[in-house]
């Protein structure tokens, strides 16, 4: 870049503005070029800065990830008329799982944000980059049972349920905190079999009851409740839905419920935004195959559209329905893996 | 308002002067407080920006209030409107603050994002003007703890 004398410099918070959009990898990068950047990237006013406006830029790109006998594969999205679309293997996880007792496989879980997994089992939680080899495993902490650790931006949370729903949680920020500290004044009842939904920098969950939704703010360490429908709790009373999850429904707050049918004919949707809206989707019309889904089948959610996968076990497809949530409509791609 | 005129002259620090519908030129924030306020003369001086910068601005501004214009070519005006040199995009961005048009200033920014996400530590210093004011031993350490990021 030739400076000329002229040109004046891009003002800080300009410059600040445009780093709270760049990705968690450049960032990180970018903590070399002066003291001012490497403090800022760390502070709390900035990843706060950074966590809101990264996902309000970063809304639609969707990453599909999916685990085929134990390989990891990565699924590009660009389609052309949704059927053939990219795919590769994602050598890093095996790693990862190194780091973790393999024998808990079944209790592994993982999560994503910010282009960050978090994984975990019963005894370790681990951090790892896609797009790097980089894998953190967090200190280990005595506990009991992991529910759920939800990753958020650089802290970790991890609540854990000790009896009745009755939680207690801890806190883990990276780079900052070298052993996990518990948070004080966390006694709620927390539903042990849902898990948490992380958006803009708050954790939802929802409470043992059901009748409300427990919201943690990351950053302040805070409570609030809210509570849920009436429409939606008085479903659950008559057995009317089979299963059902919280979601990010376009930086909102959703419930996504199943009716207890085989063929998942339509899904309810509620979505917050001072009151609670219900709306009603169908599947796809047209769509000749029978389609039993539950919560276990929405691989992921957030943005603008919720994606949900099914495998036809019988031709080795994987099926991936985005339902888009500002238009209202679907789509579909295809993924053929060759084994 | 509605009694001030339908037109306002716009002139740019290299004395050039632009003549514009004032509901356009109300896109600039900063235009528009002044017309708000009543403390527009005849002629708004913009001190900190070229005629060169400008005729961009306005180049957008117009096409962006043009009626019937779809979201598709919108956004396809935008995608090679910010196709610019370097130094250019540098003007605009500091035009876009001047004038206070959130939504053009979010545009430029976006493309700088775009251009440096990639780009290594020496490279950002040059596009901002940045000092490098660590020591080298000091820099290193920084790198080795973030290696995973220089992949």
């Amino acid at each position: 870049m030739a400076v000329n004398t002229e040109e004046r410099s891009i003002p800080h918070d300009i410059t600040i503005q445009i780093f709270s959009w760049l990705p968690v990898t450049s960032l990180m990068r970018f903590r070399c070029v002066s003291k001012f950047y490497n403090t800022i990237v760390l502070e709390l006013d900035f990843v706060d800065l950074h966590s809101s406006n990264y996902s309000k830029i970063n809304r639609g790109d969707t990453k599909l990830i999916t685990c085929i006998h134990g390989v990891w594969y990565s699924i590009e999205k660009h389609d052309e008329d949704g059927n053939a679309t990219k795919f590769y293997q994602i050598q890093n996880f095996d790693k990862l799982y190194n780091h973790i007792n393999i024998h808990l496989k079944y209790r592994l879980c993982f999560d994503y944000d910010s282009g960050l997994f978090c994984t975990w089992g019963v005894q370790y939680i681990a951090i790892s980059n896609p797009s790097s080899r980089e894998v953190r495993c967090l200190p280990y902490l005595k506990c009991f049972d992991v529910l759920s650790p939800k990753k958020k931006k650089y802290k970790v949370v991890l609540i854990i349920d000790i009896e009745e729903g009755l939680s207690r949680a801890w806190v883990f920020t990276l780079d900052i905190d070298t052993s996990w500290r518990e948070m004080i004044k966390y006694n709620q009842h927390i539903s042990p079999c849902k898990t948490a939904i992380c958006i803009s920098g708050i954790i939802y969950r929802f409470s043992y009851s059901l009748v409300c939704i427990v919201a943690l703010d990351v950053k302040s360490e805070s409570f609030t409740r809210i509570a849920t429908s009436i429409e939606f709790h008085n479903g659950l009373c008559g057995s009317g839905y089979e299963d059902y999850m919280l979601i990010d429904a376009n930086g909102k707050l959703g419930i996504l419920t199943f009716p207890p049918f085989r063929r998942t004919k339509y899904i309810n949707l509620w979505i917050f935004d001072e009151e609670w809206e219900h709306q009603i989707f169908q599947f796809p019309l047209g769509w000749k195959h029978d389609i039993e889904l539950n919560t276990k089948k929405v691989c992921k959610y957030g943005s603008e559209e919720i994606v949900f996968a099914i495998n036809m076990t019988s031709s080795d497809v994987l099926v991936f329905f985005f339902f888009f949530l500002s238009c209202q409509e679907f789509g579909v791609i295809w993924f053929e893996y060759k084994l | 308002m509605s009694s001030s005129t339908k037109f306002l002259t716009l002139k740019t620090c290299d004395d050039k002067k632009f003549v514009l519908d004032e509901a356009i030129a109300v896109r600039s924030q900063t235009i528009k407080n002044m017309v708000e306020d009543d403390c527009v003369s005849n002629v708004i001086p913009l001190p900190n920006v070229d005629s060169k910068t400008m005729t961009k601005v306005i180049e957008y501004w117009k096409k962006h209030s043009e009626e019937g214009i779809s979201k598709d070519m919108l956004m396809d005006f935008d995608k090679a409107f910010v196709k610019v040199h370097h130094s250019i995009l540098h003007a605009l961005i500091l035009a876009a603050n001047f004038l206070n048009d959130k939504e053009m200033l979010d545009m430029m920014c976006q493309e700088v994002v775009d251009r440096i996400k990639g780009k290594t530590p020496e490279e950002i210093r040059k596009e901002f003007d940045i000092k490098n004011d660590f020591t080298p031993e000091e820099e290193e350490e920084i790198r080795k703890e973030n290696a995973w990021a220089f992949e």
